[in-house]
């Protein structure tokens, strides 16, 4: 009966869900039926936005190989993207070890510091960086833009990663000492063990943000054979004409690599998402 | 103890990482500033200054870098520019999405560090960065080399500005707008294309009386009845009224210009237009026109390569905007103008302007144009240029043939100094194609000039 009932009343909750989750698959659907279009069929008014193509045009999908140079651009956006993300996570691991688990003086301003850098809005720093860049001749340059992304991301990662170092016991640490382990042994074998569910967390958020990011692409990088894929998607984009069709196949072509990323890591993402929120 | 040792591995990590931002430096292009004395600048329009072998790196910010053909075309010209002149090494930083060209133009402006050559669709913003001296002037060039300026049309007049002297980019897209029609349907009806006004309304009354719309107008778009008010005064009135009703020294409920409302309102009555043009839009208007179910079809030049693949394309011909017979002498001012151009930026000297210099002329000459236009299959450049029949097709020949004598004026409320009064005009217009009276059409346009300056 008391089951019945606990059925009964977690209807609605499906309910919602499913709706939800209908909403939620919306724009892949719509992303997926896309890519097999062309341009007349997309703004077609005859047909609706999730009628189904009348061909299936693979070309759309051998154009973003071809004329998008799609598999260059993913392997930058890869390459960029995965030594960003390294950086980000040895830096500010580091780092938070000394904010979090050392007693300077200066642990505070330092952690006010990166957090003053979560709130700066990354437009405004546009002008001075392009100065620095072209200063130090920078554009195209690989090192460049993932130092510039490095940075530009570890505020958020050294605030994640602080926040969990922090709930971590200190007599962890005494014990360890105590038992003859150096500084470094506690920061690798220790500490960061202890502190992979902030780490992964701060690690997926910094690739994201650059595997998507367009701006800093925009504003260093002119040599195609640089590309990363949202530049690459550009070369669809007309200043008369967009070709829609091969812009939705990549679309669809680099985001595969994300959401099985995003699968894979996925329990550790949200439990990370929590970490540091509650003191144990 | 342990302190210690942990703040000596600290910094050393950060050493290492700041030493990998030293390094790179290194690592860019390798731009050697050239300050080398000028040579005279380009006097063929093909080769860059051959003064001497240094090494000089430009870079050029275009909205031509997608796989349009009229990018790919460009990109192709600034290639063999490349090859002809191995000193000259271009970095091309073009990017063609519009939000994301002007964040990386108007951060570069911002840093003081432009481009040595851009893109620029002119007008007002423009003559800003003319005054600050982000672009530099170009008429001292322009008029040392002929070859190179001469073909150009009379479509400066966006990269000119009153409060500071020069021309300040040279154009490489152009519009224009022009009558194109149904040479069956003349036949039908035994009528020549109309030169004048008063052909245009005599071969009107013929297609009404045979059923066909004489000129469908989709009103719906607002901007179509802009369009047909800057051909007439153009036509009537002559290319300086527009400047007059700019800086005030005419007035929209002038006698003059009732009468060109007056004209519309009296057209649209008649039926020239199609039943009610109000409630349908330019491309039903095109539609029409595809079907055979309306004669003639004003429209610009962009307009050709939609022409030439519409179901009428043999049957599309073109003819200039009709005259008013009695003024003969705006028989030649057309609604029209150029669209992106190239300019150099203010701060290029020496040998990096020559560079920049020498690739503007190789990317806008002639020869460039006609390249252009082969690779495009058509397209209507801002120059007086013979158009290859083998390459291009029939359209794009015979409205190319049309421009050779013609000076070109933009929609009347371009020039305004009041930017609300290019909404105010055609939406104006649009109320009297609903009912509203010329004369007070007229006064209500006016009130918003009087509104303003009061």
């Amino acid at each position: 009966m008391n089951k019945k009932l606990y059925k009964l009343r977690s209807l609605p909750v499906y309910i919602l869900a499913t709706v939800w989750a209908v909403i939620n698959l919306y724009p892949i659907l719509f992303t997926v039926i896309s890519s097999f279009k062309n341009n007349d069929e997309l703004f077609s008014s005859a047909t609706s936005a999730l009628s189904l193509p009348t061909s299936l045009r693979f070309e759309n999908y051998v154009e973003a190989f071809t004329k998008g140079n799609l598999a260059r651009c993913l392997v930058n956006s890869i390459f960029i993207s995965g030594s960003s993300t390294f950086l980000v996570l040895l830096l500010a691991s580091m780092i938070s070890f000394v904010i979090a688990r050392l007693s300077y003086k200066i642990n505070n301003i330092l952690l006010i510091y990166f957090t003053l850098g979560v709130m700066i809005p990354i437009h405004t720093t546009l002008v001075p960086l392009l100065k620095m860049v072209n200063t130090l001749h920078g554009q195209n340059n690989y090192l460049m833009i993932i130092v510039l992304y490095t940075t530009f991301n570890m505020p958020m990662a050294v605030l994640l990663i602080v926040g969990h170092m922090k709930s971590i016991s200190k007599s962890m640490d005494e014990s360890a000492i105590l038992d003859g382990c150096g500084p470094l042994r506690l920061y690798g074998n220790i500490i960061i063990p202890l502190t992979l569910p902030a780490i992964s967390t701060a690690g997926i958020i910094t690739f994201l943000y650059v595997y998507n990011d367009l701006l800093f692409g925009v504003m260093f990088i002119s040599n195609k054979s640089m590309y990363t894929i949202t530049l690459g998607m550009l070369t669809f984009v007309g200043a008369k004409v967009t070709e829609y069709g091969p812009i939705f196949a990549s679309i669809i072509i680099t985001v595969l690599p994300m959401v099985i990323i995003y699968l894979l890591f996925q329990e550790k993402v949200e439990s990370g998402l929590a970490a540091g929120a509650v003191k144990e | 103890m342990l302190r210690r040792k942990i703040s000596m591995a600290l910094a050393v990590a950060i050493s290492v990482s700041m030493l990998g931002m030293a390094g790179c430096g290194s690592g860019g292009n390798t731009a050697v500033d050239t300050s080398a004395s000028s040579a005279a600048a380009g006097t063929s329009s093909t080769s860059a200054p051959q003064s001497s072998n240094e090494k000089v790196a430009i870079r050029i910010l275009t909205r031509l870098s997608s796989n349009q053909p009229n990018a790919v075309a460009f990109r192709d010209r600034v290639k063999e520019f490349e090859d002809k002149n191995p000193n000259i090494t271009i970095e091309d930083q073009s990017i063609e999405d519009e939000a994301s060209f002007n964040t990386k133009f108007k951060t570069a402006v911002a840093s003081g560090d432009v481009p040595e050559l851009f893109q620029t669709y002119g007008g007002a913003a423009f003559g800003e960065y003319a005054k600050s001296g982000v672009a530099a002037d170009l008429s001292a060039d322009l008029e040392a080399d002929k070859t190179w300026s001469e073909p150009f049309l009379p479509v400066f007049e966006n990269f000119q500005f009153k409060d500071v002297e020069g021309t300040y980019a040279v154009p490489y897209e152009f519009f224009a707008v022009a009558l194109f029609y149904n040479k069956d349907l003349f036949k039908q009806i035994g009528a020549e294309p109309p030169k004048t006004i008063e052909e245009f309304e005599a071969v009107s009354e013929k297609f009404k009386a045979a059923g066909i719309v004489p000129m469908a107008l989709g009103e719906k778009d607002v901007w179509r009845g802009g369009h047909l008010i800057a051909n007439l005064i153009d036509k009537k009135l002559g290319a300086q009224k527009n400047m007059d009703l700019a800086d005030r020294k005419a007035r929209y409920d002038d006698p003059d210009m009732v009468e060109i409302f007056k004209i519309i309102n009296d057209w649209a009555k008649k039926g020239y237009f199609g039943d009610k043009p109000a409630t349908y839009d330019n491309n039903a208007e095109k539609a029409m026109f595809h079907s055979g179910k309306s004669a003639m079809h004003m429209n610009g030049s962009w307009y050709v390569p939609e022409a030439t693949a519409s179901p009428i394309a043999d049957k599309v011909g073109v003819v200039p905007f009709p005259y008013f017979s009695d003024k003969p002498d705006n028989q030649n001012v057309w609604m029209g103008g150029a669209g992106g151009a190239f300019c150099i930026s203010g701060k290029a000297e020496g040998a990096k302007r020559d560079a920049a210099l020498s690739l503007l002329k190789y990317t806008t000459s002639v020869d460039a144009f006609k390249y252009y236009q082969k690779v495009q299959k058509g397209g209507i450049f801002p120059i007086k240029m013979e158009s290859d029949p083998s390459v291009v097709d029939r359209l794009t020949v015979e409205y190319s043939n049309l421009l050779n004598s013609a000076e070109f004026k933009a929609e009347v409320y371009s020039y305004d100094p009041l930017p609300t009064m290019s909404d105010k005009v055609r939406n104006e217009i649009q109320g009297m194609f609903s009912g509203q009276d010329p004369e007070k059409t007229a006064k209500n346009i006016q009130s918003e000039i009087d509104k303003n300056t009061k």
